[in-house]
């Protein structure tokens, strides 16, 4: 159970809080505003390790890369960005992208940069050459890209279309599986056996990704027209989704029965979960972002200010 | 002297003795200092000038400069210092070298001003606007910026983000001004503040004809405003240095700007108004005795204005159109329409494809006598259910989009769904060329062929829809497509590439294929057969001379496609005994879907047996079992060898609505076989072009689009003439690609064709010698199959013993299956519990002969590996079989009574359903246990993981192997025959089925 009040809320966006992502080991976070920047933040005690400046329009999304030493961001600007953290240096600008960036992910071995748009495709990068085409362009999709997710070797895509696919590379096989409504975030669980799919029709589902079957529907949740983002714990042991009535649902996985809700002090469309702990990050409209803990554990303490880069040990190169 | 000093008149006090003062200084001694009392000269030991610690920079302990910082901590910004940071006071005082503030306040000025005129001072006049006093009443005050108090908030500083600094001096004031802010930002955060006040932006308007922004110089410009003199101080203005023209000395350029040009009073004097330094307001004050009113010099700021052009005489303002001209009549059909827009070829097709006109298409069909179909409907052009009145009936209503009433009809939900992906996909196949050709390119109107696929999607959409609705997610929602990822993504994804051969990347949609094309060669290494081949074969007899052919080539096509696991191959060389077998059995429908090993095709038929007549989908397959046996005794190993032939099979379409089946024997990549080259139709793998003498109507060819290295389109030939035939290039993989192991890939990158070509053609094809492959085969091999054979049949009747003893055991095993195929789905229906038992039961059995198969066959993409297992592949199938039966045996110990059958199911059915329920973890890890035991799967391993989902799939990571497709193998529908009299017609329609676990 989480506590029903946040641990820590950490200002420092400007408008709205667009994506907000722990980095791979769940130290950092890294979130995406509307106004055009993305910070690096520690967020329990709230210090702002770095901002990024550099794109045009509003930060669509942000994801750290697996070794932590690199970002990635789309953004409306139609770009999606290579960052790197330490020294908050665009490495690579993708421009290829005809509309607004959506989503951007990288691969298990971050050599690779997947990023989706509205303009229905979603474009794989190469990060280790120097090319700036995409390797290859995924252009099933009839509508947006809301989101992507990938395993080892698979690539799931969600779409405004009302289908999610998994793209196998291995078996070199295209799954459409049907949702209906459009999809706002899709996901794979944990153990990368199943699909947590979230679409606007007040309905998170878990689908079977081998054979497309569903194994579960989370409701009671509003979900009719933001894209919203649903996730599952570290552990899988729940499904947590924001509401469109600015609260975070957290239903048990397997009965399917909400087992908390936590209300927001405003409307968030993202949130995120620690990589190996019950902790939990939601980033609102207002431009806050809110740490949740679990109910035992100790509020930590807050800095406020800036610190420089140089405190905090950064993985090496 | 008294009197004398009476005289005087004394002013001031005495001076006091001097003696009384001190010593007296001498002139070295005494130090010169500022107002402040501080030392204002150094000697050179002591600082030189203005140095020192108290009025200089540095420190007591030293000069220390400021501009150094220790690089180790932290690296040293680039100083912004300016020469007015090492200006004392007095410098930036009045009379300094750099005088700054000078100047009166605008109270200082109203005073002077009142003071004065008294008269004036008495009339004042209040020099607020009106709006000034509006908005000093309602609160605002001079200074401050328009609009509601606002929470200061803690602004970050940007100055990290840039990555180099600007140059020093660059902005300077705006710096300063900045840091200024911040400062007084670092008490005000948090209260309420006005905004700050924006400056005024004043539009000047450009009157000149220089460009924007451009100030020439001028005499005017040049310092007079200021109030400099205008000799001495320099200009302002652009300009590129002093012109050849202009008088040098005019303007002294080096000279410096003095004090003495400058007023040291602060008092208005007329003779030296003109070199007051002041601010405008000052200025303007001395103007005349009006004091506050200036002159106006607003002529600088007029706008240009321009008169409006002159309307001219009898312009009306609003529009009356005139009625006249045009008779609005409605026309009355399109070509009516078009006739009154002038457009002549409206019906037309776009102009690529003026070479197959639609009404060509039916002059076609005129020419030969056929009537009976309606040529504006293409989709009537074809009955694929003839044979079934009531089917045919279905399916021409759901051609028009009504809605069949399948509840009246009483069937199971599953077969409504099959005969609706079956409708659906008859009515793709049957498209004339011109529709797959224009698919390829935007249409600018819209076609009969475009709504109807329209309509045909949105109901699939909506079934979609509705399974949604039901939950039904799984096979109704989900469609699985070929993909092929780009080789470099393989690689960085460290994933095998599927498609090592392929060099096209993207997806291949599976539907609009009509015909396998398949190769028998090489295929059965590691092949899955998981495709589903429908086909749908009819024979005419009263072409008998044609029917051998196309039923021989039909016949082992469709083997070879679906029935990998043998890794036997059939081409046209085999000997006359299968053809002519094939050839007697007639209307039989040749079709198998019986994924490679016997046993399978007996746990068929006798589910069969269990099952009856009410399905002829099971019924035409499993009468169709026993003869596939047969062949399979017909196999030698010699066959395999030989069969690097690669067939093709192209559906013939006859001018009529009959189709025949027709096989060309086709070449394969590694074939050894030149001698087929003499052929009449020759397709390679590497897009040899056909090159035979076809009359061709309306072609269907669907192909992916990448598949197709360059699209030549056929031109429409009006009359059967014989006609060198534009290449059309039918792809085939290379006879060592991985697809060839897997049908079920195989089937989605070969190509399917159908060509419609007439008798002659049909009657060339038919002639077209075997002889050249029949030569390869030798006398050894010969031998080696007859004794293959031999043995097989000794075989066969030993298993038919052990079958009749395996009869009960077997019907265990059907229970079992049912058992398992329990689905989440609320109604599954009968036919869908049958077709999941089949297929599993199927899956198992591969599942064991590939187990054996894997670790032999590593590498599937190794020719050699895969000749290996050519020989092998009948050993394997034996094995298999033993297996197999040895596993019903097994499976019928293990669950022996009926009763405890019912108990496991219904445990099965518990489990499948508490898969979504909530459960410990350790009873489903016990109950997994149990399981494991019960059923006997060798590929079932015990698969590890914490989450409660991936317990709850465990076959899902074991499927996820290339060698283990998922896929499961639908059974070869076959459509039974028609009357003797019908057309022929044939239609392998595959489908996959996703396996459900």
């Amino acid at each position: 159970m989480l506590k029903n009040k946040p641990a820590a809320t950490i200002k420092g966006h400007q408008g709205p809080v667009n994506q907000v992502n722990y980095n791979s080991n769940g130290e950092y976070c890294s979130s995406a505003g509307d106004d055009k920047t993305i910070i690096l933040w520690n967020p329990l005690d709230g210090v702002k390790l770095k901002v990024y400046n550099g794109h045009g329009q509003s930060v669509r999304d942000v994801v750290s890369s697996h070794d932590n030493c690199n970002l990635g961001s789309a953004s409306a600007d139609r770009c999606a960005f290579y960052w790197d953290v330490a020294s908050g240096t665009i490495l690579r600008r993708f421009r290829g992208h005809d509309s607004v960036v959506n989503c951007v992910k990288f691969n298990k071995s971050s050599n690779m940069l997947l990023s989706g748009g509205n303009d229905s495709t979603v474009r794989i990068m190469d990060l280790k050459s120097r090319s700036y085409e995409a390797v290859q362009i995924l252009d099933d999709a009839k509508d947006s890209i809301t989101s992507i997710d990938i395993t080892d070797d698979e690539i799931t895509v969600g779409s405004v279309d009302g289908r999610i696919r998994i793209y196998d590379i291995r078996m070199g096989k295209l799954h459409e599986d049907f949702v209906g409504e459009s999809i706002t975030n899709v996901c794979f669980s944990n153990d990368n056996q199943s699909v947590i799919v979230n679409s606007t029709d007040n309905t998170v589902r878990l689908i079977d990704k081998t054979s497309g079957q569903l194994l579960n529907d989370y409701t009671g949740h509003v979900h009719t027209k933001l894209q919203l983002q649903a996730v599952s714990w570290y552990d899988d042991s729940a499904i947590l989704s924001v509401c469109e009535k600015s609260k975070v649902f957290i239903w048990d996985l397997i009965g399917g029965e909400v087992k908390q809700t936590l209300e927001l002090p405003a409307l968030s469309q993202t949130l995120s979960v620690h990589p190996s702990r019950y902790q939990l990050l939601t980033g609102d409209i207002s431009g806050q972002i809110n740490l949740w803990i679990t109910k035992g554990e100790k509020n930590p303490e807050k800095h406020e200010g800036e610190k420089s880069m140089s405190m905090w040990a950064l993985p090496p190169r | 002297m008294s009197d004398d000093e009476d005289d005087y008149v004394l002013f001031g006090s005495k001076f006091t003795n001097i003696s009384t003062q001190g010593k007296i200084k001498h002139v070295q001694d005494e130090v010169v200092t500022d107002e402040q009392g501080r030392r204002r000269f150094h000697g050179a030991f002591t600082g030189g000038f203005s140095a020192g610690y108290y009025n200089s920079v540095g420190s007591k302990e030293g000069f220390t400069p400021s501009t150094f910082t220790s690089s180790k901590e932290k690296r040293q910004t680039a100083s912004n210092r300016t020469a007015d940071m090492y200006m004392d006071e007095e410098d930036i005082s009045a009379f300094g070298i750099a005088p700054k503030n000078i100047g009166k306040s605008s109270e200082y000025n109203e005073e002077k001003s009142q003071s004065k005129d008294s008269i004036l001072s008495v009339m004042t006049v209040d020099r607020d606007s009106k709006g000034v006093k509006l908005m000093r009443a309602m609160g605002w005050k001079p200074g401050f910026g328009v609009g509601p108090r606002k929470q200061v908030e803690q602004k970050e500083s940007s100055k990290a983000a840039y990555s180099c600094q600007p140059p020093p001096g660059y902005s300077k004031e705006e710096g300063d001004a900045e840091e200024e802010e911040e400062e007084e930002d670092m008490y005000t955060i948090g209260l309420y503040l006005a905004p700050k006040d924006s400056n005024q932006y004043m539009l000047t308007a450009h009157l000149t004809n220089k460009g924007i922004d451009y100030i020439g110089i001028s005499g005017e410009t040049s310092a007079s405003s200021s109030g400099r003199d205008q000799k001495v101080a320099g200009f302002s203005g652009e300009a590129f240095g002093i012109g050849a023209l202009e008088d040098g000395d005019q303007y002294s350029v080096y000279d410096k700007d003095h004090k003495s040009n400058y007023s040291t009073t602060i008092e208005e004097e007329e003779s030296r108004s003109d070199n007051f330094h002041l601010t405008h307001k000052f200025k303007s004050t001395k103007k005349d005795y009006l004091g506050n009113f200036n002159v106006g010099k607003m002529d600088k700021y007029l706008r240009k204005n321009y008169t409006p052009p002159a309307i001219p005489p009898g312009f009306k303002p609003f529009h009356v159109p005139s009625t006249s001209s045009i008779k609005t009549q409605p026309a009355s059909n399109i070509q009516e329409r078009a006739a009154k827009l002038g457009i002549t070829d409206f019906d037309r097709p776009s102009p690529a494809f003026a070479a197959v006109p639609f009404d060509k298409s039916e002059e076609m069909s005129e020419h030969e006598g056929i009537k009976d179909t309606k040529p504006a409907q293409p989709y009537a052009m074809f009955r694929p259910f003839q044979s079934k009145p009531a089917k045919e009936e279905r399916y021409n209503k759901f051609l028009k989009g009504e809605t069949i009433d399948y509840f009246s009809i009483g069937v199971t939900d599953w077969e409504r769904d099959r005969e609706t992906e079956e409708f659906t996909k008859s009515s793709k196949f049957f498209k004339p060329l011109s529709f797959e050709m224009s698919n390829r390119f935007a249409s600018a109107g819209t076609n009969v062929e475009d709504d109807k696929r329209q309509e045909l999607e949105k109901q699939a959409e909506k079934e979609r829809k509705e399974a949604v609705r039901m939950k039904m997610f799984g096979q109704l929602t989900r469609e699985t497509h070929q993909w092929i990822p780009a080789s470099l993504l393989c690689r960085r994804f460290d994933v095998m590439n599927p498609y090592p051969d392929i060099q096209s990347v993207g997806t291949i949609r599976r539907f609009s294929r009509i015909v396998t094309t398949t190769s028998a060669a090489s295929t059965s290494q590691v092949k899955s057969p998981e495709e589903e081949a429908r086909s749908v074969s009819q024979h005419p007899d009263n072409t008998p001379s044609m029917s051998r052919d196309a039923t021989r080539g039909n016949n082992s096509v469709s083997r070879d496609a679906t029935r990998g696991n043998n890794s036997v191959s059939r081409d046209a060389t085999r000997g006359n005994n299968s053809v002519s077998r094939d050839a007697t059995r007639g209307n039989n429908s040749v079709s198998r879907g019986a994924p490679g090993p016997s046993a399978v095709a007996e746990d068929e038929r006798k589910l069969e047996d269990r099952i009856g007549d009410n399905v002829d989908l099971f019924k035409s397959v499993f009468a169709d079992s026993d003869s596939e046996e047969s062949g399979d005794e017909e196999e030698t190993p010699g066959t395999s060898e030989k069969s690097d032939t690669q067939l093709q099979n192209i559906s013939v379409k006859e001018e009529r609505d009959e189709t025949i089946s027709h096989q060309i024997p086709v070449l394969g990549q590694n074939s050894q076989s030149d001698n087929v080259t003499s052929h009449g139709v020759t397709v390679a793998p590497e897009l040899v072009p056909v090159t035979t003498p076809v009359t061709l109507a309306p072609i269907i060819l669907p192909m992916p689009p990448s598949m197709i290295p360059s699209f030549t389109p056929i031109p429409y030939l009006p009359n059967p003439v014989t006609h060198p035939v534009t290449p059309v290039i039918v792809p085939l993989p290379p006879a060592n690609h991985p697809i060839l192991f897997n049908t079920d890939r195989y089937q989605n990158t070969a190509d399917k064709a159908t060509l419609s070509i007439d008798k002659d053609l049909l009657e060339r094809i038919r002639s077209i010698p075997d002889q050249p492959l029949k030569k390869k085969k030798s006398k050894k091999e010969k031998k080696a199959k007859k004794e293959k054979k031999a043995k097989k049949r000794k075989k066969k009747e030993k298993k038919k013993k052990k079958r009749k003893r395996e009869s009960s055991n077997s019907s265990s095993v059907d229970q079992k299956s049912r058992s398992r195929s329990e689905t989440r789905s609320p109604s599954p229906s009968r036919a869908l519990s049958r077709d999941n038992r089949k297929s599993r039961d199927k899956r198992r059995t591969r599942s064991v002969s590939r187990d054996d198969r894997r670790d032999k066959t590593r590498s599937y993409s190794r020719s050699r590996s895969r000749e290996r297992s050519f020989s092998r592949s009948h050993s394997r199938d034996k094995r298999t079989r033993s297996r197999s039966s040895d596993r019903n045996r097994r499976s019928g110990r293990s669950s022996h009574s009926s009763d405890e059958r019912r108990r496991s199911r219904s445990r099965r059915k518990t489990r499948s359903r508490s898969r979504s329920r909530s459960r410990s973890r350790s009873r489903s890890r016990s109950r997994e246990v149990l399981r494991r035991s019960r059923s006997r799967e060798v590929y079932r391993k015990p698969h590890k993981s914490r989450s409660p989902i991936s317990r709850s799939k465990k076959e899902s990571e074991d499927s996820r192997s290339p060698y283990r497709d998922e896929m499961s193998l639908k059974v070869t529908e076959v459509e039974r025959s028609l009357g003797d009299h019908s057309p022929t017609l044939q239609v392998l329609i595959t489908n996959q089925v996703v396996d459900d676990k």
